[in-house]
């Protein structure tokens, strides 16, 4: 209960934090100024609503920029429910960049620009997605957690349905039943590790734990329940299943928002919980699972299946719903390597994995426009008409699966290295088949990732193509996103030199 | 038994429940309401842990968020639905397939 | 007002159970005196708000139910914040302790929300989810040969034979 003579310190401890989350307060109030917008004048003018979201969030990139800059240690602020540290400043400059870049290609899809419909909402629910996401990467208490992931999930289901269609209402109702479902199971192994440990912080489960960081069952159980809730967000094997339908089903641009914004605040909440409550240390006694093993199955499963599902797709989106799926599982073994060079490995990866994947769906974006299908086997003899976008793709291509010389392969190669370093370090054999599973499935995916550019080159369209005409913004963008793909192949330290500042003993 | 173990009982009861439903039923908003059910199983869990716990307001307030965020989750979820309903005539979750691929 | 009456837990619930006994008899005795009773079928069904009370249970309701429905649910739901809010922001000693700054505090924090909740409903309003659809009254050109005059007597005629019996 509240005691009168706290009080100071309380209030102390909210005037004290509020300057910390200028990033969200711009967020919040873009959202309030893009809904007002929207009711007074959104049906003349919707670019206004266009501008005002993209101004909302340059404003809110400098304020944490600004505050990448001056926070130093980390902080815990609001009675230790949130923590801000570099490691979660340096991830929110991405999540706004990469709802930047979101923005830009909804510029570039053709219904977007033809049928003027709901842009207030669709904009609003973007901002709110992205702040529900900053505050998951900042969250370091349960009640902060939860509420910041249900944000980014109700969003994310509404914004799921925004082709306004048969088939996107289809897709919006899958990701919403499946979705609160598993949140509810989340949230009933929250309420049984509240009875746990009488607490909702991320607290070290390693000292509470018996000898030889055993746990009994129902607490073991507990945190399954809360990592498979987190694994449905992230899609993670057993809970994937969702994943294709509601990203074919979706806009394409909220596609490439998917499979980036709310999956990498999923991650790195999974990061958080694993690396401050120490459940990788953790093994439930009486059915003998230690839980970095379980962790590490989901992660070799999900490779598995999600590349060898891929191999059959017909749909571009659907490949590409594959595709992050099988991404998901190359950052979960960066998460179990619960190293700095792991983290590192991870922060490389997730940077390489934004501008891959939107360079990718940005190019989608623009065969859809000209074929008006995202069939697989409509973008024949695509390689002659659109040249510039067919030699991109194959870049990106060879970037998704790996190989040099593109930045992809140094992803990889550095996640790589860190699980052989594991393996050798801890002896636990799960690193050593985490690191062939890894290296034999990128041979897999080298089928599929080529299939688009082999429809493109080597096979004849039955009619004549109209050319695929990229304008002088379009080019840049498109440059903006390729180059540093080759330039971080040969010069990574550029950005290690930025990732390197984060501390990670401070997190 | 003590309070708290009978609480808990309850809570495992309306959770198994929950699940029971949203596994077996068809219809889409009869998978809500099992969801519901699921959420306040938890939602009596808090309060119930709540009564043992030195931090015992901070199980309420998580209640009382869930029980916003369970209405704000319901509203979203109907909503989604009557859109199926328009296109599809239906809310059978097995006829709603045309994803397919 | 002083007392001398002790009255234990379940004589209070018997005081609930009489008062609501006498409250909800009286009404009913007293419009049964005052009320005239010229019942017809319509009058005799129970009332369901408009809708149809016979028929199947698992019936449809007009989607326009649920929108004012889940309207509703939101903003209510939401008023569960304002109880904890209230007790602590009513507490005088909290208030007197740090000279009238939690006061402000907690009032610019239930401000904020109320407005948000304010801007909810002004959306809600603008984008006409409130208004109650009228469904659109398509007139009817045929001409019937027959004169209105006799429809009327006809379903005068009817209505007397259903109903003019039971009196």
């Amino acid at each position: 209960m509240l005691l009168a003579a706290d009080i100071s310190v309380y209030i102390d401890e909210i005037i004290r934090s509020l300057p910390l989350l200028t990033t969200e307060y711009t967020l919040v109030l873009s959202i309030i100024a893009i809904i007002v917008m929207d009711l007074l004048f959104g049906k003349e003018n919707p670019q206004l609503l266009y501008m005002a979201a993209t101004t909302g969030l340059l404003v809110a990139l400098i304020a944490s920029i600004n505050d990448w800059n001056t926070v130093e240690g980390p902080q815990n602020i609001f009675e230790n429910m949130i923590r801000v540290n570099r490691l979660s400043l340096f991830l929110s400059i991405l999540l706004i960049i990469a709802t930047l870049l979101t923005i830009l290609i909804t510029s570039f899809e053709k219904p977007f620009k033809e049928e003027k419909k709901g842009e207030g909402e669709y904009f609003s629910l973007l901002t709110l997605i992205t702040l529900g996401s900053i505050l998951m990467v900042k969250a370091n208490h349960f009640l902060m957690f939860f509420l910041a992931l249900e944000t980014v999930s109700m969003g994310s289901y509404l914004i799921a349905g925004f082709k306004f269609d048969r088939k996107g209402s289809e897709g919006a109702m899958k990701y919403v039943l499946f979705g609160a479902f598993a949140s509810a199971i989340m949230l009933y192994g929250i309420s049984l590790l509240y009875g746990y440990t009488n607490s909702f912080g991320f607290i070290d489960l390693t000292e509470i734990a018996a000898q030889g960081r055993q746990i009994d069952f129902g607490l073991g159980f507990a945190l399954i329940m809360i990592i498979s809730g987190l694994f449905f967000k992230i899609s993670i094997f057993p809970f994937h299943v969702w994943v294709p339908d509601v990203y074919k089903a979706a806009p394409t641009s909220i596609t490439a928002f998917f499979s980036i914004v709310p999956k990498i605040a999923g991650l790195m909440m999974m990061f958080n919980i694993v690396n401050r409550m120490g459940i990788n240390d953790l093994e439930i006694s009486s059915i003998s699972l230690h839980l970095d093993e379980m962790l590490g199955i989901a992660a070799i499963f999900t490779l598995i299946v999600a590349n060898f599902s891929a191999i059959w797709q017909k749909s571009g989106k659907r490949m590409m719903a594959y595709s992050s799926i099988s991404h998901a599982g190359f950052m979960m073994i960066a998460i179990l390597s619960l190293t700095e060079m792991g983290l590192y490995a991870l922060l490389f990866y997730i940077f390489i994995y934004i501008l891959m994947n939107y360079g990718v769906f940005f190019i989608l974006i623009k065969l859809e426009n000209a074929t008006g299908s995202d069939e697989i086997s409509d973008f024949k003899g695509m390689g002659k008409a659109a040249p510039v976008a067919s030699t991109a793709l194959v870049i990106l291509m060879i970037s998704l699966t790996g190989l040099p010389p593109t930045a992809g392969f140094t992803a990889k190669f550095i996640l790589f290295t860190t699980v052989w370093e594991n393996f050798e370090l801890s002896g636990q054999y799960i690193y050593l088949f985490l690191l062939l599973i890894g290296l034999g499935i990128s041979v897999v995916a080298l089928f599929y990732y080529l299939r688009i550019p082999y429809f493109m080159y080597f096979k004849e369209s039955e009619g004549k193509r109209e050319p695929v005409t990229f304008n002088l913004f379009e080019l840049i963008f498109l440059l903006f996103l390729t180059t540093p793909i080759f330039l971080l192949f040969f010069q990574p330290d550029w950005l290690f030199d930025v990732i390197n500042s984060i501390n990670f003993a401070s997190n | 038994m003590t309070q708290i173990e009978l609480y808990f009982l309850v809570s495992i009861i309306l959770f198994c429940i929950g699940i029971m439903i949203v596994l077996i039923k068809k219809n889409g908003i009869m998978i809500l309401m099992g969801i519901e059910l699921m959420l306040n199983a938890a939602n009596i869990n808090f309060v119930a842990f709540a009564m043992k716990s030195p931090e015992a307001i901070h199980g309420i307030m998580f209640s009382l968020f869930l029980i916003v965020m369970a209405a704000a989750e319901a509203a979203v979820a109907l909503a989604i639905i009557l859109r199926v309903y328009r296109f599809y005539k239906t809310t059978d979750v097995d006829e709603i397939a045309d994803l397919k691929g | 007002m002083a007392t001398n009456v002790n009255l234990s837990d379940l004589s209070i619930l018997l005081l609930f159970l009489v008062g609501g006994a006498i409250f909800t008899i009286g009404g009913i005795v007293t419009s049964r005196l005052l009320r005239n009773d010229k019942p017809n079928k319509e009058k005799n069904t129970s009332y369901e708000s408009g809708e149809d009370p016979v028929g199947n249970a698992w019936g449809q309701f007009n989607l326009r139910f649920y929108l004012v429905a889940l309207m509703f649910l939101l903003f209510e739901v939401e008023l569960i914040f304002l109880f904890p809010w209230a007790t602590v922001f009513g507490d005088k000693q909290l208030i007197a302790e740090t000279n009238g700054v939690w006061g402000w505090l907690v009032w610019f924090e239930m401000m904020i929300f109320i407005f948000i909740l304010v801007l909810g409903l002004a959306y809600a309003w603008r984008k006409g989810f409130i208004a109650w659809e009228k469904p659109r009254q398509s007139v009817y050109l045929f001409k019937s040969p027959v004169p209105g005059k006799l429809y009327e007597d006809f379903n005068k005629k009817m209505t007397e034979k259903e109903y003019g019996r039971k009196k």
